[in-house]
């Protein structure tokens, strides 16, 4: 089976500081994955790099086989740790860009969302809550038919309610056919949606495993094997 | 993509540059109003002279200040646009877009020569409202420019194409410039804002370097007063050139560091 997302050898350094090494994955399609770790050990640097928004300083990554480049970015739906629109823009034309450029787009989609949340396209984004905001982002990825979604901390610094909707707009919406890959440190919130987990401790991947196999293997969930590997 | 990206930045930036277009003017046709009015009460010696005389020396006062303050906004809006889309926060989207980095750029060039050549337009019509009624004054100083450019051996239809030219080869270089600079300054760590400032005066001195080189060169060629046309028509001709090889380089720089270079940290 082709992979979708591919990183041979990675490193990254910034200035002197590596950041990640030797990084190995490889993602199949149809599979939801954690990339699980805490704060500083390397997952949105990792995200960055599969997207294209970072150059390794080593290694090779690619998507469906191809290296980082406008064909890839049509097959990601990525989906940043801060708000990336801009402010001055009504959320109706943030969907008219997002139309424009990606072919994959659902349109109806994106407005059946924003209509359930009672969003007001008509409304500039600088108008709207954060909470909204990070919630039009997500329609916005959501709404795409991508081969691959890269949720960078999708529930972090929310509201368990606003958790719950998010990860069910994710489970309820990406393309079946394609992975999803979620960063977090949430684990209790996500574990039960994921099916693969990989362990990211200062730059290094120290576990990469199903979830079925942690349970089976370890005899614990994956919130408690993470406790275990990342005690300070 | 080229379309829909031109579409994109014209919008963003146009929210800036559109304000500023009409206030120009809305205040070049107040100018006019006040131009005619101390115009007409000069001949019939009205008793309100002296105030309209007040009023409309205020304004053009602010009207020079408003000018010269549109000449640093072009750029000033022009920089943060790309900046804010291209390396902040918002470069996370614009990076995301399937579009290649060369697309990009040459879309946000693109964008910056739309206005600049509108802001041109709407001065260019302004000067000409100002003159309406008054074309004798301006066709007889407009001749005596003409015999004293041929009086020192230059053309006057070599003249205008160059300084057209080069008005139009300025729209390309001035963006492409401040682009540069930010794509160079993007390599500089956690010193960016930093970096992009000292390639700027970098790239600045350097031209001017190579442009002082120049007139220095000609300068020793000349040994007559009648050969100053040859000055005029050299460096018409140097800044022509030098123009086209700034906008290759600048262009080649900021798509490449773009393309393979790119690291939104």
């Amino acid at each position: 089976m082709n992979s979708i997302l591919e990183c041979s050898h990675v490193n990254k350094r910034f200035g002197r500081k590596e950041v990640l090494h030797d990084v190995n994955i490889q993602i199949e399609p149809g599979h939801i994955i954690g990339l699980l770790g805490p704060n500083g050990s390397g997952k949105t640097t990792l995200i960055k790099l599969a997207c294209g928004l970072l150059t390794p300083s080593e290694g090779d990554i690619r998507i469906l086989g191809e290296p980082a480049g406008p064909s890839s970015k049509l097959k990601i739906a990525y989906l940043p740790d801060k708000s990336c629109l801009s402010d001055w823009m009504k959320v109706s034309q943030i969907v008219d860009m997002f139309h424009d450029f990606y072919s994959n787009f659902d349109r109806i989609k994106a407005y059946e969302m924003l209509g359930r949340l009672d969003i007001d396209p008509k409304l500039k984004l600088k108008t709207l809550s954060k909470g909204t905001k990070e919630k039009v982002q997500l329609i916005l990825v959501m709404s795409r038919k991508a081969d691959l979604y890269l949720l960078d901390e999708p529930i972090g610094g929310v509201d368990p309610a606003a958790r719950d909707y998010i990860l069910q707009t994710i489970l309820t919406n990406y393309n079946e056919e394609g992975s999803i890959l979620i960063s977090t440190h949430l684990i209790a919130d996500v574990e039960q949606v994921l099916d693969r987990v990989i362990f990211l401790k200062e730059g290094r991947v120290v576990l990469d495993s199903s979830v079925d196999d942690i349970r089976i293997q370890n005899r614990k969930s994956v919130d408690e094997l993470f406790r275990e590997v990342f005690s300070c | 993509m080229l379309t829909k990206l031109l579409k994109k930045d014209i919008t963003a930036t146009g929210r800036f540059f559109v304000p500023m277009i009409i206030i120009y003017a809305v205040a070049c046709v107040v100018g006019k109003i006040l131009m005619e009015l101390v115009l007409s009460m000069l001949h019939t010696g009205s008793n309100m002279y002296d105030i309209i005389l007040l009023v409309a020396t205020v304004f053009a006062t602010f009207f020079i200040i408003y000018i010269v303050a549109c000449y640093i906004l072009i750029r000033v809006f022009i920089v943060y646009d790309f900046y804010k889309t291209m390396v902040s926060d918002q470069a996370y989207l614009t990076h995301m877009l399937p579009v290649s980095a060369n697309l990009l750029v040459l879309s946000k060039v693109l964008a910056a020569v739309v206005w600049q050549a509108l802001t041109g337009f709407v001065v260019a019509a302004s000067i000409a409202m100002f003159f309406a009624g008054h074309y004798d004054t301006a066709i007889t100083g407009f001749y005596e420019f003409i015999n004293s450019m041929e009086a020192i051996g230059m053309s006057f239809d070599f003249y205008c194409l160059n300084v057209f030219i080069n008005l139009v080869l300025s729209a390309f270089t001035t963006p492409l410039m401040f682009f540069a600079a930010i794509a160079i300054g993007h390599l500089f760590g956690k010193h960016r804002i930093l970096g992009a400032i000292g390639s700027y005066v970098g790239i600045y001195v350097i031209i001017e370097v190579i442009s002082i080189l120049f007139l220095i060169v000609i300068g020793f060629r000349i040994t007559k007063p009648e050969q100053t046309s040859l000055l005029v028509n050299g460096s018409f001709v140097f800044s022509t050139i030098l123009s086209l090889i700034m906008i290759g380089v600048f262009y080649w720089v900021t798509q490449y560091i773009f393309s393979r270079k790119l690291n939104l940290e």
